[in-house]
């Protein structure tokens, strides 16, 4: 017996089991048109996933995207496990996401170590669609990956899921240069996360941290006192045209009426900040060694 | 008369006129070397020897300086001072000799005071290197040669000189290459080629005795108070049992370290001429203090080899070769001298450390402050350092610290060190080498040399399987465990609670693509059944990824079909086999299970082949047995019984024509038949086996012969065999009645015999056609003798041959003188004959032939 065939018979039983007073007769297939016409039942779409057909596979994978309901999770695990080509587990792993059921996570879990980064890194993207508490430990075990491309997807999937508990492990991957964790900082943290972050001015580039201001300044959580410090600290340790075009750029994008004094400072700083004025080049700040990546696919940092 | 006398002055005179004898006996092809009774006398001269104490009667060093004032000088050790300093471009290292000092100046050899350092004479050399010195009594005996580090040219010479100035007592040019000497006793003992040790008188030169090695080789000598020891790897002391010239043979005690990279000899090479320079040789090299002890036996002082590799110095026990203690010191060691008091390193700085030999523990003893090169020391009686520091930890710790060594030139001694430890029986080394395994600072030759010791290993299998819970990590800076190093190793091990270890590893993306066939194939042999369950669900789910495409990248996911293979059910077959069918499998997966079911119905159908060929093979036995007890039952000649059994089935045609002839002739008394018979028996039915070639005719090539081609020839050898007859070649009859021939030849050459193997045999019958006894009648049960049941004699024509029994039948009862005027029946019985027995008496022979 082909493996096809197992999983069809597997998935044949699934789709008996997920429709009611189908018995063991056959049903009369609709004609072509009545099938363009109207969507895929979850039973036809099961009975395509067991065509063999790649394109009939999909047209069934998004048939149950768009019931996407718990009941076709267990089809498109089991296509899963069938073993498929790259494109379609792909395909099929970000479907997961769009219908963003919980009852995906453990397949997503045991994704997370599948030997093709892409793979994994849908995933991520997969996990941040999904609220469940198990999300956010999956999401920030993609940050300790070998593969740079996982680690960034899991930093800004963190600010996705808006994983407030990981800003500290943001930090450590900030540290451990993962840069899109500086803006998921700006997005989770709290004035002492900003505080650690304005730190790093001088020892990152400003191109990877200013992201992560932006995130702490265009939060209205974030008290004014403390986006006034970020504005000051950024212009003392980088007084650079750089700095000056993040200011201008953020003011502009700050209602009319706002009268804060963090908007004031930056306004000072803008006029103050000549535009030929340049930074030294970041110093790094230790540890900055990445450790060789070890698996197959791991693109380190 | 005045002739002899004019001839003795003259030969006088041309004595006087002749220089010295220079040239002596020895050296000779035709010396008998290993002579028991010779190295007796050696060792009579030899004796107990006491330690001479050099000319300044303490421990001294004398060493050529290096840099810009190269020279020679002389250390007082005990108290720390420089004796005297010479400046020469001194190209060997010192002798200490007594009271002198021997070093080589270029070509020249000069004998300097000790105590002052002037010179007291030299010895040109030019074209030979200095190879040694050695001292006894007031004679100076050196070597030189050329080829000592290689060349083609080979060629020694020896010299004794006077001590006191170096003024030449004798001489040997050899052919060969000779080494430095060593001299106790007033003998010399001069290394040969690396084969002999030629033992010399010094006051003449002349050879007294010859060690020569027949398995192995000779590289050193030295003489010690406790007797005169040679060797190469391993330490030989003179006894007399060194004339069996062999290891087993002699006193001799083997190096147990082995593989010591630089391959260090256990004494300094006699036949390396030095340099006057420091060398690699210098710091890398074994030491040892003879012990005397029990005749006939080796052994060392403290039952301790010592082993220096630059600044690591190791102690081992030179019974087993186990490490008594290993540490490093601060600087590479020079020399190292061992003296009863004790070990000491001495560096190149002039620092001379003690090291204790039970411990390892090191002190500094003194600091000369120079720059040394090559070192020669005399530290009989210099005593241990103060404040002596032990390496720290036990044993296995301190070879730790020596492979952790950061010091680059000595990683292959780290690897060394790596063996030692890994020999160890604590399970704690397993957790020792995985550390080093995984420090980044261990060169990737080191690290080649660990794993390869911790696959060794098979003790400590819970530190594997507890470093199985490292993952790889990249916020916390942590590299997976080495698997492909683990992996087998578990394996190996048999460690079965490493399996859950180990499939956490084959599903984690971050084992590195090459360690996965180490993992499957351990999981697999440690869980056998158990794990195919994971391994098949893990290679569905990869079996058309790109992840593993390709030759090397596939090699996990055909591991685990293997394994599948191997260990999983009917079931897991049927579905390996659907895997190599689907088109949408890794191709090179398919291709490996398309291998495995192959190679399985091949090795059934080899073993289906292997029993039909032995079931073949045995009835090919049978039927050759068979053959073989056909060919023996071909008797050479044809017994008697066979004879009659073919003759006596004819007895009524015999009868017809006896009775003819009787009624021709009425007087006839017997008919003598003379029977010759022809075997046409081939030779070749008798051959016992078929032959090893078959075919070949027709200008075709000729095949080993195939089982069935064997069987086919035993069977038409079979047949033929039986169908063999021997048949009737030549018949006489006596009388010649023509009819008679022609009524008996018509049954007579028609007779057919069983074969036999000789060609031509003759047979005799006698038909006595005199006797007139009427016949009994028929229908009475006979018994073929001649005499029926009854008694009663039969009538002729009914009896047959004589028993078997009776070789030469006793010859019957002459019938009666009356002879019958009318032809009767006959009715005596025919008496056959047997084949003229050359030799028997005439009373022995048929009565037809009396």
């Amino acid at each position: 017996m082909r493996p096809r065939t197992l999983l069809a018979a597997s998935l044949a039983l699934s789709a008996a089991a997920l429709t009611p007073g189908v018995g063991g007769a056959q049903p009369r297939r609709p004609g072509p048109a009545a099938q363009a016409a109207r969507p895929l039942t979850l039973r036809e779409a099961v009975q395509r996933l067991q065509s063999g057909n790649a394109d009939e596979i999909s047209d069934a994978v998004d048939a149950l995207t768009r019931i996407g309901t718990a009941e076709v999770i267990p089809p498109l695990v089991e296509l899963i496990h069938s073993g498929l080509p790259d494109d379609l587990l792909e395909r099929v792993v970000t479907k997961l996401g769009i219908i963003a059921r919980p009852e995906s996570i453990d397949e997503l879990s045991a994704l997370m170590h599948h030997r093709r980064s892409s793979v994994r890194q849908r995933t991520v993207e997969a996990l941040a669609h999904i609220r469940d508490p198990r999300v956010r430990g999956l999401i920030e075990s993609g940050l300790r990956d070998s593969d740079a491309g996982v680690r960034s997807e899991s930093a800004r999937a963190l600010a996705t899921i808006n994983a407030r508990p990981s800003v500290e492990l943001l930090m450590r991957a900030f540290e451990r240069n993962v840069p899109e964790a500086a803006e998921s900082i700006g997005a989770l943290g709290d004035a002492a996360a900003a505080d650690r972050l304005l730190e790093a001015v001088g020892h990152h580039p400003l191109g990877v941290l200013l992201p992560g201001f932006r995130r702490f300044l265009d939060r209205r959580d974030i008290t004014d006192p403390v986006k006034l410090r970020i504005v000051e600290q950024l212009v003392s340790r980088s007084p650079t045209r750089q700095v000056k075009e993040f200011l201008q750029e953020w003011v502009r994008s700050l209602p009319a009426r706002d009268r804060s004094r963090s908007r004031a400072r930056a306004e000072i700083a803008i006029r103050q900040i000549r535009d030929d004025a340049t930074a030294p080049p970041p110093t790094p700040t230790p540890p900055a060694e990445a450790p060789p990546a070890q698996g197959a696919n791991g693109g380190g940092a | 008369m005045k002739r002899s006398l004019l001839s003795a002055a003259a030969l006088a005179l041309v004595v006087g006129c002749m220089p010295p004898i220079r040239v002596t006996t020895a050296f000779s092809s035709r010396f008998g070397d290993n002579n028991r009774a010779r190295i007796a006398e050696v060792l009579q001269r030899v004796g107990d020897r006491r330690p001479s104490p050099n000319a300044v009667g303490g421990p001294i060093l004398a060493a050529v300086i290096q840099g810009d004032e190269r020279g020679v000088a002389v250390f007082d050790v005990a108290n720390r001072r420089e004796l005297w300093r010479r400046a020469m471009a001194a190209s060997s290292t010192p002798e200490i000799l007594g009271d002198a000092l021997v070093v080589e100046v270029g070509t020249s050899t000069q004998v300097l005071d000790l105590r002052t350092g002037a010179p007291r004479g030299h010895v040109d050399h030019p074209g030979l290197d200095f190879a040694g010195a050695a001292r006894d009594g007031d004679t100076i005996v050196m070597s030189f040669a050329t080829g000592l580090g290689g060349g083609q040219r080979r060629a020694g010479r020896v010299v004794a000189v006077s001590a006191s100035s170096a003024s030449e007592r004798w001489t040997h040019e050899v052919n060969g290459l000779v080494g430095r000497p060593a001299a106790a006793g007033g003998l010399a003992f001069i290394p040969w080629d690396r084969q002999s040790i030629a033992v010399l008188d010094l006051s003449n030169g002349v050879e007294k005795s010859r060690i020569r090695s027949t398995d192995d080789v000779l590289s050193w000598v030295f003489a010690d108070a406790s007797g005169i020891y040679y060797g190469g790897r391993g330490i030989y002391r003179l006894t007399p049992d060194s004339a069996s010239g062999t290891r087993a043979g002699s006193a001799y005690l083997a190096n147990p370290v082995e593989g010591v990279p630089g391959d260090p000899l256990v004494y300094r090479d006699a036949f390396f001429a030095t340099t006057g320079t420091r060398t690699a040789r210098d710091r890398i090299r074994f030491a040892f203090a003879p012990a005397g002890g029990e005749a006939g036996h080796v052994s060392v002082a403290n039952d301790t080899i010592y082993l220096a590799y630059y600044h690591d110095l190791l102690a081992v026990n030179a019974a087993d070769g186990a490490v008594r203690w290993a540490t490093k010191l601060e600087e590479d060691v020079e020399d190292l001298e061992v003296t009863r008091s004790g070990l000491f390193a001495i560096s190149g700085t002039g620092k001379v450390r003690s090291v204790d030999p039970a411990t390892g523990a090191v002190a500094l003893v003194a600091e000369l402050n120079a720059p040394l090169g090559a070192i020669a020391a005399d530290f009989e009686g210099l005593q241990p350092g103060a404040d002596a520091a032990a390496p720290e930890g036990d044993v296995r710790a301190q070879l730790v610290a020596l492979v952790r060594d950061p010091d680059n030139r000595l990683v292959p001694f780290r690897s060394f060190v790596t063996t030692l430890l890994s020999r160890r029986e604590e399970p704690e080394v397993t957790r020792d080498l995985l550390d080093l395994y995984t420090q980044r600072s261990i060169p990737a030759q080191l690290k080649q040399s660990i794993a390869a010791a911790l696959r060794t290993r098979r003790s400590g299998a819970q530190f594997l399987v507890s470093a199985l819970d490292d993952h790889y990590d990249y916020l916390e800076n942590r590299q997976a465990p080495p698997l492909q190093v683990i992996a087998p190793t578990l394996q190996a091990m048999g460690a079965r609670e490493a399996v859950p270890g180990l499939l956490s590893h084959l599903l984690d993306h971050e084992t590195p693509v090459a360690s996965l066939p180490d993992i499957v194939n351990a999981v697999a042999a440690l869980g056998e059944a158990s794990v195919v369950p994971t391994l098949r669900r893990w290679v569905q789910l990869y079996r058309s990824d790109s992840a593993f495409r390709g030759e090397d990248a596939s090699a996990g996911l055909r591991a685990a079909t293997d394994a599948i293979f191997r260990y999983g059910d009917a079931a897991d077959r049927e579905w390996l086999q659907a895997q190599q069918r689907d088109d949408d499998v890794n191709p090179q997966l398919r291709e490996n299970i398309a291998g495995l079911f192959n190679r399985e119905s091949a090795e059934a159908q080899a073993r289906a082949s292997a029993v039909t060929a032995s079931e073949a093979q045995a009835t090919l036995e049978a039927a050759l047995n068979r053959l073989h007890e056909q060919q023996q039952a071909v008797p050479n000649a044809l017994p008697d019984e066979a004879i009659d059994e073919v003759w006596n089935a004819h007895l009524d045609e015999f009868r017809e024509c006896a009775q003819g002839a009787v009624t021709r002739n009425p007087s006839l008394n017997q008919i003598r038949v003379v029977v010759t018979l022809r075997s046409g028996l081939q030779r070749s039915l008798l051959d016992p086996t078929p032959p090893a070639r078959t075919g070949g005719g027709d200008g075709q090539p000729s095949h080993a012969t195939t089982p069935a081609e064997a069987m086919e020839w035993v069977t038409r050898q079979s047949e033929a065999l039986a169908a063999q007859r021997t048949s009737v070649r030549l018949t006489t009859y006596a009388p010649g009645d023509r009819e008679l021939r022609a009524c008996m030849d018509n049954v007579v050459r028609a007779l057919q015999f069983p074969a036999s193997r000789e060609m031509r045999q003759e047979f005799r019958r006698v038909i006595d056609t005199r006797a007139a006894r009427a016949a009994a009648g028929g229908g009475e049960n006979f018994s073929g003798l001649g005499v029926n049941a009854q008694g009663r004699e039969l009538p002729w024509w009914l009896v047959s041959a004589p028993t078997l029994e009776v070789e030469n039948p006793p010859a019957p009862t002459r019938p009666g003188v009356t002879r019958p005027t009318t032809p009767t029946t006959p009715t005596t019985p025919t008496t056959p004959t047997t084949p003229t027995q050359p030799g028997t008496t005439p009373g022995q022979r048929p009565w037809w032939e009396e």
